[in-house]
């Protein structure tokens, strides 16, 4: 809850000292804050959002702390907070993502190793197919995923922004590629960039 | 101490992270150098992960983002 009065502590903060901080991390919010809301649009105005939020909390902000991983926890709890009603649906199987999929339905199909058998199969994939492919994952493999991808953050850096353990990151993490390779070749089946899987 | 196929192929997703410690990582990358089946599937692995990155990180930065963002904070 955002207390109001005529003293709000975010009515004193340093503005200037809050901008510093945020500047250098707004392109990489930009890409996640994108990625997280589907389009362009919709992640300015997230960024928008949590900036204008991070602001107001900027007095919790503890100096010297990772501003990135603060402004970041914002800015996905601002998006969840929107998108609460928004049923959270998965299609990718858990139970049973194999390990290394691509990498076996390549030799499945025969791709000649020493080509480049990761563009045979993902050379078409642009950012909107990896999107769709990411949709199709658990929410919380999404966006330990997402995060990870687009920050690059290591995994010490995603458990405080996400607020969860670094053992949790990492198994997340493992489980979504594995899961995502699976969603991955899914579409490129769809789409037809690969040969489909007879039935057996 | 060497590395088996197995217990590098347990290190992969850490290994590719490089969230191992210096002497894991070089544990793995000595097996990854004597051992083709094992290195040619890091090398796959290693290549779809740049892939998806790459795909994921390709948004054009908007020129008037940091003015925009400030603008939004209002003019307290
Ligand atoms: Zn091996």
């Amino acid at each position: 809850m955002m207390a109001d009065g005529p003293n709000v502590p975010w009515a004193v903060v340093d503005r200037s000292d809050f901008e510093d901080q945020l500047r250098p991390v707004l392109p990489l919010a930009f890409r996640f804050a994108v990625r997280l809301a589907g389009d362009r649009e919709a992640g300015m105005d997230l960024v928008q959002d949590a900036s204008l939020l991070a602001f107001r909390s900027f007095h919790q902000f503890v100096p010297g702390t990772n501003f990135k991983a603060w402004f970041l926890r914002i800015l996905m709890h601002r998006f969840y907070r929107t998108r609460q009603s928004e049923e959270r649906r998965s299609t990718v199987a858990l139970a049973d993502a194999p390990e290394s999929y691509l990498y076996l339905q390549a030799k499945r199909i025969g791709l000649p190793m020493k080509s480049d058998p990761v563009e045979v199969i993902l050379g078409k994939a642009d950012a909107q197919m990896v999107s769709d492919a990411l949709v199709r994952l658990p929410a919380e493999y999404r966006e330990t995923a997402t995060l990870h991808f687009v920050t690059e953050m290591s995994y010490a850096e995603c458990a405080e922004t996400l607020e969860v353990p670094v053992g949790t990151i990492r198994s997340r993490l493992h489980r979504a590629r594995r899961l995502l390779q699976v969603s991955l070749w899914e579409i490129a089946e769809e789409r037809g960039y690969v040969p489909a899987q007879e039935s057996v | 101490m060497n590395l088996n196929c197995e217990e590098t192929y347990k290190r992969m997703q850490d290994y590719l992270d490089r969230e191992l410690s210096p002497r894991e990582m070089a544990l793995v990358k000595d097996h990854l150098d004597s051992c083709g089946i094992c290195s040619e599937e890091f090398e796959f692995e290693l290549r779809v992960l740049r892939k998806i990155g790459r795909t994921l990180s390709d948004t054009e930065i908007p020129s008037d983002l940091v003015e925009r963002v400030f603008a939004s904070l209002g003019s307290s």
